[in-house]
């Protein structure tokens, strides 16, 4: 059975939340709603469902990976060809430090923008069901769902006070 | 609680609608001021290629060395002002002053200079003597050192300030690509906004990603000031130990972004009527630790001066002598001025913290002292005829800048300006959505005889 996605435009965020607690209410499961905002709200403000994300993963591997990176290199570079000077260590430490700390923050800037990325869904091409009030402080809740519960969700945004409601087809 | 303006009323605040509408307005209409403005700073530039390229001619051997001195000086100064302003908004956000939402996307803006900052590195680098037989961090290092891993470093921190720059403006490029007139302009801000729509997921994405790009600036920007006067100043002045220099330029790096961004928002006020953005509030706010880094700023001076003092090693006597008592005693006695004295006297005053012209007389004359004691720091360092000796000696004779150095540092200078200006025609300068959220936060309140601002926290 195909989905259909509608969204509910409001201007009050508090109908927004009015809107979020009816679907609940009617049975739709918190994890096929999505609220949209042109600005971002405290967490739960709309009772949403909260996305599970790892976001703090890709740093953390980025920086790992960058420091092994910088250790192989220097490390390597100087145990691969050995040059003793005046019979001091033959690994210096101080200059590993600071290309090893480069490498540390390269590998996290990168892997950052990836898991940026990856988390939010970006880019996309199509913007799917959008109004462009939403970047102007209107609050579009989304609402994926059954085709055949499509009026019973269209009535619960409804009856919250939305100023429009969209459709489309899945 | 907080009362932050004289004339607060029960009013209703701007609403996100407002907001969103006046700052589209100004983005979508920059007017013939900006371009008048856009032109006179693209000769400037041009003529900062000029210099540059007569500095080229002259060539890089050790002879010419000294040529280069406000080259790199230049660049000092744009690393310790422009792209120091990232650090404010990373900063701010960090500890979430709520104040910081109308001035974070000015700051931010600035990372574009990075690029500025990436491309004169090489020039200046080609300019240094060899490491060998002499004091350097990189201890003879033959892996591509200073040259690779100060290009690794600074672009690291270009590319951090570009992701900030780009991951917290995604919202605002949304909000253009959907309220701008069709134009081939239009088209590439609906490029880069990478299909943001704003949903629950993304905002948390936002949120989470804009703290670690922050904080990873935070972490970034330390290790290029060390390399920068390591590598350009430290290692050049035989005689010169200096253990807490770095951290000298880090704090010094702070002062020049807070004056930085109080001479932008100035400015902004000034020329792009920008007033209901940037008000008393946030000028009063940056003066606070404007003054605490220009303490700091005497702090850490005196305590390496005070260790040369004592110290009264041949050595350190001569380099006392080249960057404190004689040869560059006129641009520390500015530096000192404009960096501590003047900043002291004036923002211990109240009425003069708690207003726009006085935070930005000062920011202004910060920024200049820093540019003073880069030359300070970096022509000294440059002129100097062998690093290899372990005594200075002679010590090199006061530089003044000839014509391709000031075409180099007037071009430079408002290379970075033209950069900034360059990016808000893609980027609008005031972050829509961080005001939106802040306005949400915000309500006005009788509080027995007057009004008061309650702000929630949102986390």
């Amino acid at each position: 059975m195909a989905n259909t996605k509608l969204m509910g435009l409001f201007q009050d965020p508090e109908q927004a939340a009015g809107a979020m607690t009816k679907l609940k209410e009617d049975g739709f499961p918190v994890e096929d709603l999505d609220v949209y905002s042109g600005s971002p709200f405290p967490e739960g403000s709309f009772g949403e469902h909260e996305p599970e994300m790892r976001l703090f993963m890709f740093p953390l591997v980025g920086a790992l990976v960058g420091f092994a990176i910088g250790l192989l290199w220097t490390a390597g570079t100087q145990i691969s060809y050995p040059l003793v000077t005046g019979g001091k260590p033959l690994l210096s430490i101080p200059p590993m430090t600071i290309i090893m700390y480069e490498n540390t923050m390269l590998g996290a800037i990168i892997f950052t923008v990836l898991g940026v990325l990856f988390e939010s869904r970006l880019p996309r091409r199509n913007l799917g069901l959008y109004d462009d009030r939403i970047t102007e402080g209107y609050i579009g809740v989304i609402v994926d769902c059954p085709e055949e519960r499509a009026s019973a969700a269209e009535s619960a945004l409804q009856s919250a006070g939305a100023e429009e409601i969209k459709k489309e087809e899945g | 609680m907080h009362n932050g303006e004289h004339e607060l009323t029960a009013g209703p605040l701007p609403t996100h609608q407002d907001v969103a509408r006046d700052v589209l307005g100004r983005f979508q209409d920059l007017g013939h001021r900006y371009w008048g403005w856009v032109t006179v700073l693209a000769f400037l530039f041009i003529l900062g290629i000029v210099g540059f390229i007569i500095r080229l001619t002259e060539g890089f051997d050790d002879e010419n060395r000294a040529n280069w001195g406000y080259f790199v000086a230049t660049l000092a100064f744009i690393v310790t002002t422009f792209t120091a302003m990232p650090v404010i908004s990373a900063g701010l956000r960090l500890t979430k002053a709520n104040w910081r939402r109308p001035l974070t996307r000015v700051t931010e803006n600035m990372a574009i200079t990075g690029l500025l900052v990436v491309l004169m590195l090489i020039p200046a680098l080609i300019a240094l003597p060899t490491i060998d037989g002499r004091f350097s961090i990189w201890f003879e290092f033959p892996l591509g050192a200073p040259g690779v891993w100060d290009v690794i470093g600074y672009g690291t921190l270009a590319l951090i300030g570009l992701a900030l720059l780009w991951g917290v403006a995604l919202p605002d490029l949304a909000a253009a690509r959907d309220h701008l007139p069709a134009s081939s302009r239009q088209r590439v801000i609906g490029w880069l906004s990478l299909g943001w729509v704003g949903g629950v997921r993304q905002w948390r994405v936002l949120y989470q990603g804009s703290l670690l790009a922050g904080a990873m600036y935070l972490l970034t920007y330390p290790l290029v000031q060390t390399l920068m006067i390591s590598d350009f100043h430290h290692g050049l002045i035989p005689g010169l130990k200096d253990a807490i220099i770095p951290a000298t330029v880090v704090v010094n790096g702070l002062q020049g972004a807070v004056g930085m961004t109080l001479l932008t928002m100035y400015l902004m006020r000034r020329l792009g009527n920008y007033e209901k953005y940037f008000s008393v509030e946030q000028f009063w706010a940056l003066s606070k630790p404007l003054l605490a880094f220009s303490l700091l700023w005497f702090y850490f001076w005196w305590a390496s001066f005070i260790t040369f003092w004592y110290g009264r090693q041949p050595g350190e006597s001569e380099v006392i002598r080249l960057l404190v008592l004689d040869e560059y005693r006129g641009a520390l006695m500015i530096s000192f001025f404009l960096n501590f004295i003047g900043p002291l006297v004036a923002l211990v005053w109240n009425p003069v913290r708690r207003s726009v012209w006085g935070p930005a007389l000062v920011g202004t004359g910060v920024v200049i002292g820093a540019l003073v004691n880069q030359v300070r720091l970096y022509v000294s360092a440059f002129s100097v005829a062998d690093p290899s000796q372990h005594v200075l000696h002679p010590r090199p004779a006061t530089q003044w800048p000839d014509a391709p150095d000031l075409l180099i540092m007037v071009g430079a200078i408002s290379g970075c300006v033209l950069l900034f200006m360059l990016v808000s025609k893609i980027i609008p300068v005031v972050s829509i959505w961080e005001i939106g959220e802040g306005l949400r936060l915000v309500k006005v309140r009788r509080y027995m005889n007057r009004y008061v601002r309650v702000i929630a926290k949102s986390h």
